[in-house]
């Protein structure tokens, strides 16, 4: 037996010896790291050279003083690259700290959602003519603005922009802002953008499509772009008709539906070159997606400077920002007045009468943003609380939790705002008894949202009953019926059960036992209903409700309880099946097949919000026939198929103005109020935490300020 | 909970001492369960006492019979006893909160009374909307404890009490589920592999490496990405990835032991098929050793259920994780202890018990491995 | 030596293939089509095409398996949807270093101090102190961990203020600062693998003293070497320094809460692996012999203990990669456990199925690590394979 120490011990004298050594260091530190502190700041002032030089070299103008604005965001950011902030990598924080940049032709306006011209040079926008085929804008726009490197915008940075968009099949947003029916976009000359349409374009398509489209600096992105293309070229001269056709037999093969599998010899050429062609953009796209872009010249109030992975990013204050000093004004008429020396004096969408609501200037009076990455909503908060960060920037807003723990808190303010999504019930119906109308109607009587929102919820949520936010009252409709009402007041428990019952018995239902309802009683069903037949004489079968799981979502996991409970009162066999909110979309969401679409029944889910300037647009992709999960890949999942409804939706989106389409947008709310596809269930206000010397342009903003992340940080300010 | 037969690495077989008692060669089967029988009851008063002696393995007993009985009164609390309210007292449905009034006045200068009155800017943050003059009423909870709810409510307004107890059944249901299937797949593989031995052998050895090596909470995080994972899904899946691991090798080593055994020549040229060898000879005096390791697969499963309910990737109803959970999601666990009902008990159940368990695994060890026990 | 290690090599290597296949055969049996699930439904048919052939997820099983592994042994590891076009290994390759610092550093911390504290609990039995210690060492081993490191945040870093409560460095300091996060972590790695290597050195190098006193100066010296090299690595980099204590600042609270939970298990088996050994013959004669206790103790049962030493650490790393995922994200520290789980929450197949075989591969590589330096350091090994 060899006499030696053990390894372990030695080890950890020697672990230990070190870890004295890193305390000493870092004890050391304390006076050091104030120094250090002290020296960092003074790389950092020192340091305003250095990054001014790049900017000089860059192309940047003068720094703005004043303090940094540190704000947390809750999940980390993906990408610093703009274009794939808007496509693959489309999270709500990437675009918070890359979308600064930017001018579109119009722009609306913080608050009150005014359409407004941004590099326009007109107040409204030019109307389509007719040439010949075709339909032609040509937009004068503003020639007064240059990028942070001191290029001068043009109209040249659009059609560059259209052209990206294009050559490389670039998706999402990029092809929201140019739909198919936008033939070209061309710079004439500087200062007119001309735009070819291939019929009378909508406000979709033109007004809030194009019109919203940024101008991106094409001189900073036309060499990645000409990198993209060398790429995309490449693939196109090594790729072959075999191997785009053995990839298309590959993928039919690939999906276990044996009805979608293809022989080669099935394969057109049409279908090759269309594949080939795809493969190439995707090609490109990939190429310019993967650009790395710091210090990417700004028109807008923010440069994008600095982004340390999984920490945090930064973007400096343009000096040059254009619209620097504009003093903007919201009147409680909804009429918006912007006073600036570029652009004078104009008011829009109204007289600038009554009130005055909001006013404030544009800046930007923060030196620089600091967006740091947190990996979960209490991490960020406890940061604010602590004072590390200024404001949280958390799309859906304070928890219960938090709200109790800072509400107290002197440091802190709030704003609470309206959210403009919804949660609901889906049915399916393509299924019985969910496509009866009857049945959905009895359904949606029973279901006592004002109980579960304001009682059982504590008030954490509003009920809802259209799919247009009331808030918005240019689109709201306030005749559409409620389900569950009667004499403008909701119902009690009993009449709802009464009524329900009545529906379904004027409808032909009949049950073995029917439920028996004591008006007088709290809980007015005594005895549940047994045995409910369909008016054709099957059984209703068992029904499942899937709903997100209590640990995804309490609220949305507390109605499908009670709904489930009200529905088996009612005599249908409901029950509520808590499921992953990847499963629910999976099961009901596209890609559908008919099979695999009878597979559910009901399910809750919510909707975020759209375009708050044209909110018919969401109602059309919800529910137009051609939207089908199954048919049209869409999202009308429920499969509902009303011509009177298409009818209306197609007309939406021919509407040349905003005063048809919103009456429009009113008429299908109440179609949709009628025909029950979704029971609209409840919505939810955000509360934001911020520091109390923060000063945000506008408090009250319908999605708060993590909704329009563009709109604040040219003009919030941080006090000292 | 206790040891059922005798074993131990160096005491006799179960086979061996019936071919003791009864004599070698005697061969009448008839009789030899009573002999089992008797021999298991004297075993088990034996292994009891040198249990008895443990004190931790005590202390582990006596938590699991602690949870045992609350897992046992649930039902009775909830049919016959104070919880039979299904509105208030049910673990996942449930609510009950008292509500305070608040008069809303126009600004903080005018509150006089801070438990009756609030001011407007203050109380938007509850009442969205509300206006001076009006009243805003703000339903308390989570509630700290009181009469109706001894361990207060949580965010929803459920008693925590009745979840608390609620999710012991689920918690003592998951264990068993694992420990047995656990139980089944390593005792199966560990005796086949020292069975047959070879190349199959060698390949279940090796696999029982790397699933030795493999850490769990990575693998189920991401199966339950593709799967739609409950309580009985999970502990399957513990079950069988615990069972192909280190106690599949322990109890290969433990089968091979047996294998040698003369006992097992006999049965062999008497004509036993290797199904019959393994299973009415190798797998019997396996199986006492992996009694064992069901307890440590107990602890493993109450916590790593724990530990995926906490993150939000079970599909489950109710159970300790989901109310750290819940509290998580609704921004309760890291206001320090100042709604510690929420923190406390479910943590505190999810260590102890996992803890019993593994205090009565141990000391069972050291009944059954002789070198560890005091000297 | 080199023939063992390299047939341990060989061993490895092939367990990591059955444990790709695994993973393989995971993603095979989960319903619905593996397609499905490696293509985000929002990327374009033609694209999702595109890469289905990429990932060879095409033909029967058999190709599939085939190419899974041979693209993966070319570094393709497919794409990310959550971070679209980025490939994953590239996705992956950003959290290793932070990863690795973070398992690191607790698991030597856990071994040393488990190690030393279970030998002395297998000596101490019966008493009061060997009880309390057994049952709280169990209570951490057991402890709910997620629980538990939001406790110590509490404590620790909101009460006493004592540590950042969440991230891997201060953003404000890190502003315009000249290296990246990953940059400074490849120099704190590189610096402790210096250590690390002259420490191995030193061992080996000792324990081929046969004059016992000789062995103890060259340690001593191997140490103060290791110590000086660190030291001096770090005195050099004056301007990167700072950077590196913000990092180690933010890392203690989390290295400690992981060392804390993954210790009580090393203990607990060195514990029971001293007594198993406790009851050899050869230290009962040596007790006779009326050699000293803590000699008995130190030089010839722990000695032998250490080859179950190992194996539990084998078992442990699993333990500690597992709670190391649990760490990072309830600290947000933006490694690959938090990646994997962010990746399963948002059905990012490709990443999440990539983490988990990189935490394999982790795994597999410190066993490797150990099982070499304990045949270095394990005289008896050394003469059986023969140099």
């Amino acid at each position: 037996m060899k006499a030696t120490k053990p390894f372990g011990l030695r080890l950890f004298v020697f672990l230990a010896i070190f870890a004295l050594v890193v305390a000493a260091c870092t004890s050391g530190d304390t006076t050091d790291t104030t120094d250090e502190a002290g020296g960092g700041a003074d790389t950092t002032e020192g340091g305003d050279g250095s990054p001014d030089t790049t900017e000089g070299s860059d192309g940047g103008g003068p720094t703005v003083e004043g303090e940094s604005f540190n704000v947390g965001f809750i999940s980390n950011i993906t990408t610093d690259n703009w274009f794939a902030s808007l496509d693959t990598l489309s999270s709500t924080y990437n675009q918070a700290f890359l979308g600064n940049s930017k001018v579109a032709l119009f722009d609306l306006s913080n608050p009150g959602f005014v359409y407004v011209p941004d590099i326009a040079a007109t107040a409204e926008p030019v109307k389509a003519v007719q040439e010949g085929d075709i339909w032609v804008v040509e937009q004068p726009i503003r020639t007064d603005m240059s990028w942070s490197d001191g290029t001068p915008v043009t109209a040249n940075d659009l059609a560059f922009y259209f052209d990206v968009t294009r050559e490389f099949n670039l998706g999402s947003n990029h092809a929201a802002n140019f739909v198919p029916s936008v033939l070209s976009i061309t710079a004439p000359s500087d200062d007119v953008v001309r735009v070819e349409f291939d019929g009378e374009p909508g406000l979709a398509t033109w007004q809030n499509g194009v019109g919203f489209a940024d101008f991106v600096p094409s001189h900073f992105w036309a060499p990645h772009a000409e990198e993209a293309r060398a790429a995309a070229a490449e693939l196109a001269a090594n790729v072959t008709d075999e191997e785009a056709v053995t990839a298309l037999v590959d993928a039919s093969l690939a999906d276990e539906d044996p009805e979608n599998d293809l022989a080669a010899e099935d394969i057109t050429q049409e279908e090759i070159d269309a594949w080939i062609s795809d493969a190439v953009a995707n090609e490109g796209l990939t190429v310019l997606y993967a650009v790395a872009a710091p210090m990417e010249p700004s028109v807008g109030s923010q440069i994008f400077d600095q982004w340390e992975t999984g920490a945090f990013a930064a973007t400096v204050s343009n000096g040059t920002y254009f619209d620097a000093g504009t003093e903007n004004t919201y009147y409680s008429d909804g009429s918006f007045r912007i006073l600036s020396g570029a652009r004078g004096d104009a008011v829009y969408g109204g007289e600038g009468a009554g009130d005055t609501v909001v006013q404030y200037a544009e800046g930007p009076f923060v030196s620089e943003i600091l967006w740091v990455e947190h990996g979960t909503k209490d991490a960020a908060y406890e940061k604010l609380a602590a004072g590390e960060i200024d404001y949280v920037y958390d799309p859906t807003g304070l928890t219960s939790g938090l709200r109790n723990e800072l509400a107290t808190n002197p440091d802190l303010k709030f704003s609470v705002n309206q959210t403009e999504g919804f949660r609901y019930m889906a049915f399916n119906m393509r299924k019985a008894p969910m496509n009866d109308l009857a049945f959905r109607q009895a359904t949606a009587t029973v279901i006592n949202k004002e109980l579960l929102a304001d009682t059982v919820l504590a008030g954490a949520v509003f009920p809802g009953y259209t799919i247009i936010h009331p808030d918005l009252t240019t689109f709201y409709n306030t005749t559409v019926p409620r389900a569950g009402w009667a004499d403008g007041a909701p119902m009690s428990e009993a009449d709802r059960f009464v009524t329900a019952v009545q529906i379904l018995k004027d409808a032909g239902y009949t049950w073995t036992s029917e439920p028996v309802i004591d008006v007088e009683n709290a809980d007015p069903v005594t005895t549940s209903g047994e045995g409910l037949t369909m008016p054709n004489g099957t059984l209703v079968p068992e029904l499942s409700i899937m709903a997100p799981g209590p640990g995804y979502d309490p609220f949305r996991a507390t109605f499908s309880v009670w709904i489930a409970q009200w529905l088996k009162d009612l005599g249908v066999p409901a029950v509520a099946d808590p499921t992953d909110f990847n499963a629910i979309v999976a099961a009901t969401f596209p890609p559908q097949t008919e099979e695999s679409a009878q597979n559910w029944d009901m399910y809750m889910l919510g909707w975020g919000g759209g375009d708050v300037s044209l909110p018919g647009t969401s109602q059309v992709s919800f529910f137009h026939s051609r939207e089908d999960a199954v048919t049209g890949g869409g999202f009308n999942n429920p499969g509902y198929n009303s011509e009177r409804f298409d009818a209306v939706a197609d007309a939406f989106e021919a509407a040349t103005d905003i005063e048809s389409a919103a009456e429009l947008t009113m008429e299908m709310d109440l179609i949709l109020a009628e025909d029950l596809p979704y029971v609209v269930l409840f919505r939810t206000p955000i509360i934001e935490a911020y520091f109390a010397n923060v000063q945000f342009p506008a408090e009250v903003i319908m999605g708060g300020h993590s909704g329009f992340p563009n709109a604040w940080p040219s003009a919030v300010h941080v006090a000292e | 909970m206790v040891i059922k037969e005798p074993e131990a690495s160096d005491a006799l077989t179960v086979e061996e001492e019936a071919h003791v008692a009864l004599g070698v060669g005697d061969e009448r089967p008839e009789r030899l369960w009573k002999v089992r029988l008797k021999l298991a009851w004297t075993g088990l008063k034996r292994n009891w006492k040198l249990f008895r002696e443990n004190k931790i393995g005590l202390l582990g007993l006596f938590i699991i019979v602690l949870f045992a009985v609350m897992a046992l009164a649930y039902p009775v609390l909830r049919s016959v006893g104070p919880w039979q309210d299904d509105g208030i007292y049910d673990p996942v449905t449930g609510y009950e909160a008292p509500v305070n009034e608040f008069e809303i006045v126009p600004t903080e200068a005018d509150v006089v009374d801070s438990a009756t009155q609030m001011d407007v800017a203050t109380a938007q943050l509850w009442c969205f909307g509300v206006l001076p003059g009006e009243t805003c009423s703000i339903p308390l909870q989570p509630a700290p404890p009181s009469e109706g709810h001894l361990l207060g409510t949580d965010p929803l307004g459920r008693d925590i009490a009745s979840q608390l107890f609620f999710s012991t059944r689920a918690a003592f249901l998951l264990g068993l589920i694992a420990a047995v299937v656990t139980v089944g797949v390593a005792t199966t593989v560990g005796s086949a592999a020292a069975f047959y031995g070879g190349w199959f052998d060698n390949f279940m050895m090796r696999l029982a490496d790397l699933v030795l090596l493999l850490p769990l909470i990575p693998i189920l995080i991401v199966m339950s990405g593709l799967w739609t994972i409950n309580l009985v899904l999970l502990g399957v899946l513990i079950g069988i990835l615990s069972g192909f691991g280190g106690t599949a090798i322990v109890l290969k080593s433990q089968a091979l032991s047996v294998k040698v055994k003369p006992f097992l020549d006999a049965a062999r040229v008497s004509g036993g098929s290797n199904g019959h060898l393994i299973f009415k000879h190798i797998i019997p005096n396996v199986l006492p050793l992996s009694f064992l390791f069901m307890m440590f697969t107990v602890t493993e499963a109450v916590s790593l259920e724990a530990t995926l309910s906490f993150f939000g990737l079970l599909n489950i109803d109710m159970s300790w994780g989901i109310m750290l959970n819940t509290a998580q999601s609704q921004g309760y666990l890291r206001t320090g202890l100042e709604y510690w009902w929420l923190l406390i008990p479910a943590g505190i159940a999810v260590t102890l018990l996992a803890a019993g368990f593994f205090f009565v695994g141990r000391a069972m060890d050291e009944v059954i491995n002789p070198r560890l026990r005091s000297r | 030596m080199l023939k063992f290690i390299g047939r341990r090599l060989v061993q490895m290597v092939l367990l990591f293939f059955l444990f790709l296949t695994l993973v393989f055969f995971l993603l095979q049996a989960q319903p619905g089509d593996i397609t499905a699930q490696f293509i985000d439904p929002t990327i374009p048919a033609e694209v999702r095409a595109q890469i289905v052939e990429r990932l060879g997820l095409e033909g029967n099983v058999f190709q599939q398996w085939w190419s899974y592994i041979t693209s993966f042994v070319q570094g393709d590891l497919g794409v990310s949807f959550q971070q679209y076009p980025r490939p994953v290994i590239e996705v992956i390759g950003e959290r290793i270093p932070r990863t690795l610092f973070l398992f690191t550093f607790a698991t030597l911390l856990a071994y040393v101090v488990g190690f030393s504290l279970g030998k002395r609990l297998a000596w101490k039995r019966g008493g009061f102190s060997e009880h309390s210690v057994t049952v709280s060492g169990v209570l951490l081993y057991t402890v709910f961990y997620p629980w538990f490191a939001i406790l110590m945040i509490l404590f620790f870093a909101s009460g006493l203020g004592w540590f950042p409560i969440n991230g891997f460095l201060t953003p404000g300091f890190w502003r315009n600062a000249p290296y990246t996060g990953n940059e400074v972590f490849a120099q704190m790695l590189l610096s402790l693998a210096i250590g690390a290597i002259i420490l191995v050195g030193t061992l080996v190098l000792a324990s081929r003293q046969d004059e016992r006193r000789t062995a103890r100066r060259v340690r001593g010296i191997g140490y103060t070497l290791a110590i000086a090299s660190i030291a001096g690595f770090w005195l050099l980099r004056t301007e990167m320094r700072p950077y590196a204590q913000d990092i180690v600042h933010h890392s203690i609270l989390p290295i400690v809460t992981l060392a804390l939970v993954a210790f009580a298990g090393v203990m607990l088996l060195t514990r029971s692996s001293m007594l198993e050994t406790l009851k050899e013959d050869y230290i009962l004669t040596a007790q006779a012999k009326g050699v000293p206790e803590k000699d008995i103790r130190d030089k010839h049962a722990a000695r032998n203990a250490l080859l179950p030493v190992v194996t539990s650490f084998v078992l442990g790393l699993a333990f500690i990669i597992g709670g190391g995922v649990v760490t990072e994200t309830v600290f947000s520290w933006p490694g690959m456990g938090s990646l994997l789980l962010t990746a399963t929450v948002a059905e990012d197949v490709p990443v999440a199925v990539g983490a988990l075989a990189f935490i394999g591969i982790l795994a597999l590589v410190a066993h490797l690590v150990v099982d070499i330096l304990y045949a270095v350091l394990d005289p008896r090994i050394r003469i059986h394979t023969g140099n």
